[in-house]
């Protein structure tokens, strides 16, 4: 346990001088942002503005911002295979530490990592762009809670998949295809293709459909904290769900 | 003892990896473990780190049961991992600074401790690099520093020196020379004989995941030899040195082949000044030799196979 916030350091250290990494998780966000309200400003007309803010712009921003926060995971499965499955791990997994608290330590920088990528989002947006956030609590809580899922659900495909191939696959599968139903892509699926699900998953069915929900609720479209904190927990409850998986896992695949 | 294993027995699937394998470790010595590639080396290693479980057999370290749940042993153990498992991300001091940091070392001990581990593998000019810019032999020295930086009593090196040029190869032996020296018991594994002669005070022999044989080199050639055999070449061969030389002591035959002679004699007579000077007295010696038998082939004898496939 002492030996927790070394390993910390390490992966926070190394995740945070990873250029690419760094580009992707904090350049891209902010370029996206600034080329889609760019692109969004053409049809701006008055109705879009409220109190002063122009919630298209929210709009725009709130999917970037979840979206981003929930493919954060992606890159801990990076550092997680060469280091605790392959040739490595015999070196990691031979100093005097629990492998589980080491694999816990890397998840919490790449955490950390996420974390200072929505602060930078939220700052710069506030700042720079004059964007409304809404409710400060809500939207840490859904932030926070978006970063945990996205480690778990990854956690978890480590966990399963049989090769670091694999398992980029299944996270791109699984994070390109919940933000591109949640309408991140080209809005709700739903108004292109003549499926009922495909509304449902729209509205409800994915992490970025319900951070939006709850964000809307928590002061857009109608004040109703009820709804944005029923979004929250079920946010909350899909991750709670992810890491009794990781748990149980865990245990079968060290046994 | 530092190390028992017994019975040791590691399946893969229909792979029987290791084969009752049983295996002891003294205090202070440097134990060569030679076998050919597939042999089971790295799966005793690991079984003996405690890094992956076995189906059957025991194993003890320092005296305590050895598991994979036993952290206890590992402060004071350092293993050289087969592959290079350093990160390259990082400088080399900063790799240093990692694994000191997990064995629990802090502050003034662990730089003094990083400053006489780059110096040992003669890096400490490349300290503030990134293992990326290290040729193969070197990535190696790294390899193997990091796994002294918390100065085990017990090093284990699963073949530091694979595909790497023969100056760091020689540097590396060096320094298992030295770190033996300072009292640390190494495992040293291996399919080189000759590296393994050089600086291993005992060897065992693994074939198919089992123990086939152990003791010194010479213990081990002693296994397989029955009889010493000196080849000459006499300036000219007569029935009178043929006849002197069969009545020396210890000589059991002589075969003559124009001016060739095969000498076989009793293991241990020491009897070669005597055939050289008798075949001096009688005409004069144009060549011998006299090959002793070497791991290569107390393997070929054990195995009825070559230690190592030959390679390019
Ligand atoms: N994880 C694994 N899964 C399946 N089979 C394995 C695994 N690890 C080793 N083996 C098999 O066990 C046997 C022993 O392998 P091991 O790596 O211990 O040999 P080695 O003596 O270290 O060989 P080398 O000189 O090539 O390093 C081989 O037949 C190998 O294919
Ligand atoms: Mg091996």
């Amino acid at each position: 346990m002492k030996q927790f916030p070394l390993v910390f350091k390490h992966y926070f250290k190394r995740m945070m001088t990873n250029k690419v990494a760094l580009f992707v998780q904090l350049g891209l966000p902010i370029i996206l942002i600034i080329v889609n309200l760019a692109i969004a400003a053409a049809d701006t007309d008055a109705d879009v503005m409220q109190n002063g803010y122009n919630m298209m712009h929210t709009t725009i921003v709130i999917l970037m911002l979840f979206s981003f926060a929930f493919f954060g995971g992606a890159w801990l499965v990076d550092y997680l295979f060469p280091d605790l499955t392959e040739a490595r791990k015999f070196r990691l997994f031979f100093v005097p530490i629990d492998k589980r608290i080491y694999a816990l330590a890397a998840m919490l920088a790449s955490m950390i990592v996420s974390f200072l990528q929505s602060l930078l989002i939220i700052v710069l947006t506030t700042v720079a762009l004059n964007i409304h956030w809404g409710d400060v609590g809500i939207l840490a809580a859904l932030v926070v809670v978006t970063i945990l899922l996205s480690h778990f659900v990854h956690y978890f495909l480590y966990l399963v998949a049989k090769n670091k191939g694999q398992a980029n696959a299944l996270s791109n599968l699984i994070t390109f295809g919940l933000a591109a139903l949640g309408g991140l892509f080209f809005g709700n699926p739903g108004d292109l293709v003549d499926l009922p699900i495909l509304n449902w998953f729209h509205d409800y069915g994915t992490p970025l459909s319900q951070a939006r929900r709850s964000m809307h609720y928590a002061g857009f479209v109608g004040d109703d904290m009820g709804i944005a904190i029923q979004s929250l927990l079920i946010l909350l409850s899909a991750t709670a769900l992810f890491i009794c998986l990781t748990f149980i896992i865990g245990k079968v695949k060290k046994a | 003892m530092i190390v028992s294993m017994k019975n040791i027995v590691k399946i893969y699937g229909d792979n029987t990896a290791l084969n009752n394998l049983n295996l002891e470790i003294r205090e202070g010595e440097v134990l060569g473990l030679l076998g050919p590639n597939g042999s089971g080396k790295t799966t005793a290693i690991h079984i003996l780190c405690g890094l992956i479980g076995k189906n059957s057999g025991e194993v003890t370290v320092f005296g305590m049961p050895q598991d994979t749940k036993n952290l206890k042993t590992r402060q004071q153990m350092g293993l050289v991992t087969q592959e290079v498992t350093v990160f390259k991300d990082l400088t080399a001091k900063e790799n240093l600074r990692y694994f000191g940091g997990l064995y629990g070392l802090k502050g003034a001990e662990l730089e003094a401790n990083i400053k006489e581990v780059l110096e040992f593998v003669e890096l400490t000019d490349r300290a503030n690099k990134k293992p990326g810019t290290f040729s193969g032999g070197m990535q190696r020295r790294l390899n193997i520093a990091c796994s002294l930086v918390h100065k085990p009593k017990f090093l284990i090196m699963d073949e530091p020196t694979v595909a790497i040029d023969p100056q760091s190869r020689n540097h590396i032996l060096e320094s298992v020379k030295k770190i033996a020296a300072r009292g640390t018991t190494v495992l040293y594994t291996s399919h080189y004989m000759e590296e393994v002669q050089e600086i291993c005070s005992r060897i065992v022999v693994m074939d198919a995941g089992r123990a086939i044989a152990s003791g010194t080199v010479d213990e081990l050639i002693a296994q397989i030899q029955h009889e010493e055999v000196v080849r000459l070449t006499a300036l000219a061969a007569t029935d009178v040195l043929t006849r002197e030389l069969e009545e020396i002591a210890g000589v059991q035959s002589v075969i003559v082949n124009g001016n060739e002679y095969v000498i076989a004699s009793t293991v241990g007579t020491g009897n070669l000044n005597r055939i050289l000077e008798t075949a001096q007295r009688h005409g004069g010696v144009a060549g011998f030799n006299a090959d002793k038998p070497n791991l290569e082939d107390v393997f070929l004898t054990l195995t009825g196979k070559k230690l190592r496939d030959e390679e390019a």
